[in-house]
C-alpha cells in the first residue's frame, strides 16, 4: 500500500504534496544497505530523505526505484521534480521530455509543460524581470527639521576672515519653522536584465533601470521623481566574487528651491569571499558625485566610501549581517558640507514562516565635518570644535511572499517596513528625529 | 593508496551493523565499505585486494570491500552504495576500486574517501563525508583528481585517459535550500573549479583541464544513455516500443465535465499494451502495468474524478497489474468514454448473456510493502442471472507485529456466486454495494460492484464451522441485494494453514477478508454492440486485534486486478 500510495502522490501531487504524505514507519539507510533493491523502501526513503531535506539521498534511492520500474511514471516526475529543484536542468528536461511524449492526464500534462518551461526559461541567457511597485509612506518629520540651515549658530561673532557667516545659514526664503508630518504615495517600475556570458569565471553582465514618483497633497517635501540607470558584471572565481557597477539616478523634487534636482553618478566594486556555504565576507568600495542644478551647485559633492561585512546563516535559517563602513564626502564649493562618516550595522533576517520573513537592524554613525565655523559650535571654545553628529538608525521590515498565501500569488510580495532615525549634534540645539513607516507591494514578472 | 584506519571498523560496525550480521556473511577479515544495488548486466568483481571476497559476477546487495575491483560489462550498470551515503552509479564498461574510506560518523573530521574510476561513465551524489571539506573526498581520474564538496557529480572516461567531468548540482540558490554543490579538477599541470551546475571541463592526460563550459543537452543525454538511465530509451524499453513510438498525445473534455470523452489514438502504446496483453491473460509484467495503468484511468476517467479520493482509496483502486486488451483498443482509438454507466444501461446495452475475465499472478502487498501472496481470480458476470461469481486460488500470508504470520490458500475449487439486484439500478449510484462508498465521487469506475465478505475467527468468537476455514456469512453484507437474499453457497472459500489457526486462536486476532469485484464500460465510437468492458477484481486481507473496532487493523494486505483478460466473450 505504501508504494502505490508514494507513486500515486507523486503522480498526482507536487514534491510538496509528497512531503505531507501520511506518517510512516522511519526507513533508515540502513534498511536499505539491506534491502538495495526494493522498490517500495527506497521510494519511502526518497520521500523521507527529502522531507528532512536531503535531496541528493532521494535522488539516489529514487534512481534505484527507476532501475527495477523503468515505467514508474510517478517516480519519473519525481525524479525530475528533485533533479530541477537541485539545479541539474539538463538532467530533469531529460526525464520531463520523455514524460511529456506519453498519453498523461491533462493535468499531470500541464504540470510536465509548466516546469519543462520554467526550466527552459531558467536556461535562457538572457533573462529580465520587470518590477511595479505601489507603496505607501509616512514621515513624521518630512521636512527634516531642524535643518542644517536652520540652526542658529551662537556664541562669539564671526572673525571676518571666516566667509561662511550666520547668514548664511539662514534661509530665509525657506524657513522651517516647524516639524512636519507627511504622507505620501509612490509608485516604481524597475526593468532588470542580465545575460549569461556562459562562463564560469565570467558570469553574466547586468543592467537595471527604474523610475519611481513619490506624491502627496499637504505639502511638496515627499514630492519628487527619480530616474535611474545601472550596470556592470559579476565575476567569479573558486570562492571569490567580483561585482564592479556604474550607476546614474536623477533626483527631481517638486520642492525643487529647498531641495533641489541633482544627479547621481556612482562607481562601485564589490568583492566577495564565500568562505563556505554558510559564512561571507564582502567588502565595498565606491565613488558617488552628487551634482545639484543651478543655484544649488554648490551643494555638490564627492563621496568615496568603503564598507565591510560580514554575513553568516545561523541554524534555523537566521541570516546575520555585521558591517562596518568608512565615507569621505567632500564638497569642492562648500566646505560645510565635507565630512567624514564612520559606522557599524548589524541586521538579522529571520524566516517566521514559510515565504515570510523579519528583518531587524541598525546602524550607529558617527559624522565628522570639517566645517569652518568651528567657533559657533560652543562660547566656551573659541578656538573651535568641529561639528560631529551622532547618527542612530532603527529599522524592522517583514517580507512576505505571495507564494505563501497561493500558487498564484508567486509574483506578489509585499513589504512592511519600520524606519527611525535621529541625529544628534554637538551643534547646540540641533537635535533632528523621524520616524518613517512605509508599505509596499509589488509584482515581479519575468520574462 | 590502500588504506582504512582501525576505528574505520567501529564506524562500519555502527552504520552498517545490520547488515553485516544478517546480509551476506561473506567471509573476509578486509571492513565491508557499502553494497551493490540496481544492478543490471554483467558487473565483475575482478580483484579484491584485502578480502578474502569471491571474484566473479557480482549481484545487488552484495558487499563491497575497500580495495576491490570492479568492472562494468557493455551492457550493465550498478550503485556502489558506500556506508556514508555516497553513491556511485556506474554505467557501462566502468572500471572503479575504492582506495580509501574511512568514515566514523562521531569523528567526522578525520572521515576520507578516495576512489579510482579508470574507465566509463560514472556520476555520484555525495554523502557525509564530503558535506564540509572539500579535501576528504576524492576521485581519481586517469588524468585528473576531482575535489568534492557536497554535490552531484557526472564522467565519462575514454579508454586514453581522457574525460569529461560535469557538475550536476545543488546550483547556488537552490529551491531546496543546500549549499551550492563544488568541486575542483586538478591534475599536475592545473586546476578549475567548478561551481555551476550544467558546466563541465574537459581533462586530457598530462594537459590542464579545460576552462569549464555549460554542457549541452546531447552531452547529459549521451551521458545518462551510458549510466542507462536515460528516460525515453529506459520507457520505451519498459513499454516494449521504440523510443521515436512515444508520441504526445491528447485527449479533450469538450463538456468540461473533468473527463476526458475522446482520445487522440496512441497507437504505439495501444499496440504495445495489446501485444503484451496476449492471449494469456492480460499484462502481467508489474512494471509495464502497475503506473502506466494509473495514467491511463486517469485519462479514462478524469483527474478530477480520481482527485477526489484519498491516497488508501487510490491506491485500494490502482493496485492492479493486469491491464485488459480494451485499454489498448480504448488507446487506439476504438472505443471512448461516454460517462458513467450504470446497471440499466448493461442491461439496455446488449450484455444480456455473461462475460467472463480472468487475471493471474496479482500480487497481494501489505502496509508494509511487503510481497504477502498471489491470486489468480476469474469472474464471470451473468447479465441474464444478475449474478457474478468468482472464483479465486492462490496464497496469502499477513504478518503480526509480533513477529508471527498468518498464512493461508485460497480454495480455488469453489466457486462463489452472488447476486445482485439489477432492479436496484437506474442510476450509477446502485444500492447493493457494500463497502466501496468512495466509489460514489467518482461514478463511472466501478458501476456494477458486488462484495463477498467473511471472516476466521479467532478465540472466543462463535465459530461458523471447522477452525480456520472461512465461510461467507451473508449477515456480513447487509446491502448485498437489499442484505437479505441468501448466497447460492457457502463453501469453504479460503483456509488457514494448521499453524497459523493454532497462532490465531493464541493471540485473539481476527482476519478479514474481502473479495472485491467490479466491471466498467466503454462504448465503441461507432456505438455498435456488444460494448467493451473490462473488469477489477481484489483482495483484502485485514488483520486486527479482536477487541478493536474493525477499522482499526494491525496489518492489512491488499492485491487488485485493475483490468483483466476478457477470456470469454459474451455467452
Amino acid at each position: 500500500m505504501q508504494h502505490r500510495i508514494f507513486v500515486l502522490a507523486a503522480v498526482f501531487g507536487s514534491v510538496t504534496a509528497l512531503l505531507t504524505t501520511g506518517a510512516q514507519a522511519d526507513i533508515t539507510y540502513a534498511d536499505i544497505l539491506a534491502d538495495p533493491d526494493n522498490p517500495s523502501l527506497n521510494q519511502q526513503f526518497a520521500r523521507q530523505r527529502l522531507q528532512s531535506g536531503d535531496a541528493k539521498a532521494a535522488l539516489a534511492a529514487i534512481e534505484r526505484v527507476l532501475v527495477a520500474e523503468p515505467t514508474n511514471l510517478g517516480a519519473r516526475l519525481f525524479r525530475a521534480e528533485i533533479l530541477a529543484a537541485l539545479g541539474a536542468d539538463l538532467q530533469a528536461d531529460g526525464e520531463l521530455r520523455a514524460l511529456a511524449a506519453l498519453p498523461l492526464p491533462a493535468d499531470i500534462k500541464a504540470r510536465v509543460a509548466n516546469l519543462r518551461a520554467q526550466l527552459q526559461s531558467r536556461r535562457k541567457r538572457l533573462k529580465s524581470q520587470m518590477n511595479v511597485g505601489f507603496g505607501l509612506q509616512s514621515n513624521d518629520n518630512a521636512s527634516n527639521w531642524p535643518s542644517d540651515n536652520n540652526v542658529l549658530f551662537q556664541g562669539a561673532p564671526l572673525p571676518a576672515s571666516n566667509p561662511y557667516t550666520q547668514e548664511r545659514f539662514n534661509d530665509t526664503d525657506n524657513p522651517i519653522t516647524e516639524k512636519i508630518s507627511d504622507e505620501a504615495v509612490n509608485a516604481s517600475l524597475f526593468l532588470t536584465s542580465s545575460y549569461d556570458l556562459g562562463r564560469e569565471d565570467f558570469r553574466d553582465v547586468f543592467v537595471a533601470i527604474g523610475q519611481a514618483v513619490s506624491a502627496e497633497s499637504d505639502s511638496v517635501y515627499l514630492d519628487n521623481e527619480t530616474g535611474s540607470l545601472s550596470f556592470g558584471l559579476n565575476y567569479k572565481s573558486g570562492a571569490f566574487s567580483v561585482t564592479p557597477r556604474l550607476g546614474a539616478t536623477r533626483v527631481e523634487n517638486d520642492f525643487e528651491d529647498r531641495l533641489g534636482n541633482y544627479d547621481i553618478a556612482s562607481a562601485s566594486l564589490g568583492l566577495a569571499w564565500h568562505v563556505n556555504p554558510q559564512q561571507r565576507l564582502s567588502l565595498s568600495l565606491g565613488g558617488t558625485q552628487l551634482g545639484f542644478d543651478d543655484a544649488k551647485k554648490t551643494n555638490d559633492t564627492l563621496t568615496h566610501s568603503a564598507s565591510l561585512s560580514y554575513a553568516v546563516t545561523l541554524p534555523g535559517g537566521v541570516l546575520v549581517s555585521l558591517g562596518a563602513f568608512y565615507q569621505d564626502v567632500d564638497s569642492r564649493a562648500n566646505r560645510d558640507l565635507d565630512k567624514k562618516l564612520t559606522g557599524a550595522s548589524l541586521t538579522a533576517r529571520f524566516s517566521v514562516a514559510r515565504g515570510q520573513f523579519l528583518t531587524l537592524g541598525g546602524s550607529l554613525t558617527e559624522a565628522k565635518h570639517d566645517n569652518a565655523y568651528s567657533q559657533s559650535i560652543s562660547t566656551d571654545d573659541p578656538v573651535g570644535e568641529k561639528r560631529a553628529d551622532d547618527i542612530t538608525n532603527l529599522n524592522a521590515g517583514y517580507l512576505l511572499l505571495g507564494g505563501a498565501l497561493s500558487p498564484q500569488l508567486n509574483n506578489w510580495f509585499a513589504g512592511l517596513n519600520y524606519q527611525a532615525n535621529e541625529t544628534d549634534s554637538n551643534i547646540l540645539g540641533f537635535s533632528q528625529k523621524r520616524n518613517i513607516v512605509s508599505l509596499n507591494i509589488n509584482y515581479a514578472l519575468n520574462f | 593508496m590502500l588504506s582504512a584506519r582501525p576505528y574505520l571498523m567501529v564506524g562500519t560496525a555502527l552504520v552498517g551493523g545490520f547488515l553485516l550480521a544478517a546480509a551476506w556473511g561473506e567471509a573476509t577479515a578486509a571492513p565491508q565499505i557499502g553494497v551493490t544495488a540496481a544492478l543490471r548486466g554483467a558487473v565483475v568483481r575482478t580483484a579484491s585486494l584485502q578480502s578474502a571476497a569471491a571474484i566473479g559476477q557480482m549481484s545487488s546487495g552484495q558487499s563491497v570491500f575497500l580495495g576491490d575491483d570492479i568492472k562494468v560489462g557493455p551492457e550493465g550498470r550498478l550503485q556502489v552504495m558506500l556506508l556514508d551515503e555516497t553513491v556511485f552509479t556506474l554505467g557501462a564498461n566502468s572500471v572503479m576500486r575504492i582506495d580509501e574510506f574511512v568514515y566514523d560518523p562521531a569523528d567526522a573530521a578525520n572521515a576520507k574517501l578516495s576512489t579510482s574510476i579508470t574507465q566509463g561513465a560514472f556520476r555520484f551524489v555525495s554523502g557525509q563525508i564530503a558535506k564540509t571539506d572539500q579535501d576528504a573526498m576524492k576521485v581519481k581520474l586517469p588524468g585528473a583528481t576531482i575535489g568534492v564538496r557536497g554535490t552531484s557529480v557526472a564522467g565519462d572516461v575514454a579508454p586514453d585517459g581522457s574525460a569529461s567531468v560535469i557538475l550536476l548540482g545543488p546550483a547556488p540558490n537552490n529551491s531546496l535550500g543546500l549549499p551550492a554543490g563544488v568541486i575542483n579538477v586538478a591534475n599536475q599541470a592545473g586546476s578549475v573549479d567548478i561551481t555551476r551546475p550544467g558546466f563541465a571541463t574537459q581533462i586530457t592526460v598530462d594537459l590542464p583541464p579545460q576552462p569549464p563550459a555549460q554542457a549541452s543537452q546531447a552531452q547529459i543525454q549521451s551521458l545518462e544513455r551510458a549510466l542507462s538511465e536515460e528516460a525515453s530509451d529506459e520507457l520505451a524499453e519498459g513499454l516494449g516500443v521504440e523510443p521515436t513510438q512515444i508520441t504526445a498525445e491528447q485527449g479533450t473534455d469538450a463538456d468540461g465535465d473533468g473527463q476526458l470523452d475522446s482520445f487522440v489514438a496512441n497507437e504505439a502504446l495501444s499496440n504495445a499494451i495489446l501485444e503484451a496483453a496476449g492471449s494469456e491473460g492480460g499484462v502481467v509484467n508489474a512494471q509495464t502495468g502497475g503506473d502506466l495503468l494509473e495514467a491511463v484511468a486517469e485519462t479514462l476517467f478524469g483527474a478530477n474524478n480520481l482527485a477526489s479520493l484519498s491516497d488508501e482509496e487510490r491506491s485500494d483502486f490502482f493496485r492492479g497489474i493486469n491491464l485488459g486488451e480494451d485499454i489498448g483498443n480504448l488507446l487506439a482509438g476504438d472505443f471512448e468514454y461516454l460517462g458513467p454507466t450504470s446497471l440499466e444501461d448493461l442491461a439496455n446495452s446488449g450484455l444480456t448473456g455473461s462475460i467472463t475475465f480472468s487475471g493471474s499472478q496479482a500480487v497481494i502487498e501489505d502496509s508494509n510493502g511487503a510481497n504477502s501472496g498471489t491470486f489468480d481470480l476469474v469472474q464471470k458476470w451473468d447479465f441474464a442471472n444478475s449474478t457474478v461469481s468468482s472464483n479465486i486460488s492462490g496464497a496469502f500470508s499477513i504478518a503480526d507485529t509480533n513477529g508471527t504470520t498468518f498464512a493461508g490458500t485460497f480454495d480455488g475449487s469453489n466457486t462463489q456466486v452472488m447476486p445482485y439486484d439489477q432492479a436496484s439500478s437506474g442510476s450509477s449510484e446502485v444500492a447493493f454495494y457494500t463497502s466501496f462508498s468512495r466509489f460514489n465521487s467518482s461514478p463511472g469506475l466501478v458501476n456494477v460492484y458486488a462484495e463477498l465478505a467473511g471472516e476466521v475467527y479467532g478465540a472466543g468468537e462463535p465459530d461458523p464451522g471447522n477452525p480456520g476455514q472461512l465461510r461467507f456469512d451473508t449477515e456480513s453484507s447487509p446491502s448485498m441485494a437489499g442484505g437479505e437474499t441468501p448466497l447460492e453457497t457457502l463453501s469453504a472459500f479460503a483456509n488457514l494453514n494448521a499453524g497459523s489457526i493454532t497462532a490465531l486462536n493464541a493471540t485473539d486476532r481476527i482476519i478479514d477478508l474481502t473479495v472485491t469485484s467490479g466491471l466498467s464500460n466503454v462504448n465503441r465510437k461507432d456505438g455498435s454492440n456488444p460494448i467493451g468492458s473490462f473488469a477489477e477484481g481484489g483482495i483484502e486481507i485485514v488483520l486486527r486485534d479482536n477487541s478493536a473496532s474493525p477499522g482499526e487493523y494491525i496489518n492489512e494486505a491488499e492485491g487488485t486486478i485493475f483490468a483483466m483478460k476478457r477470456t470469454i466473450e459474451q455467452e
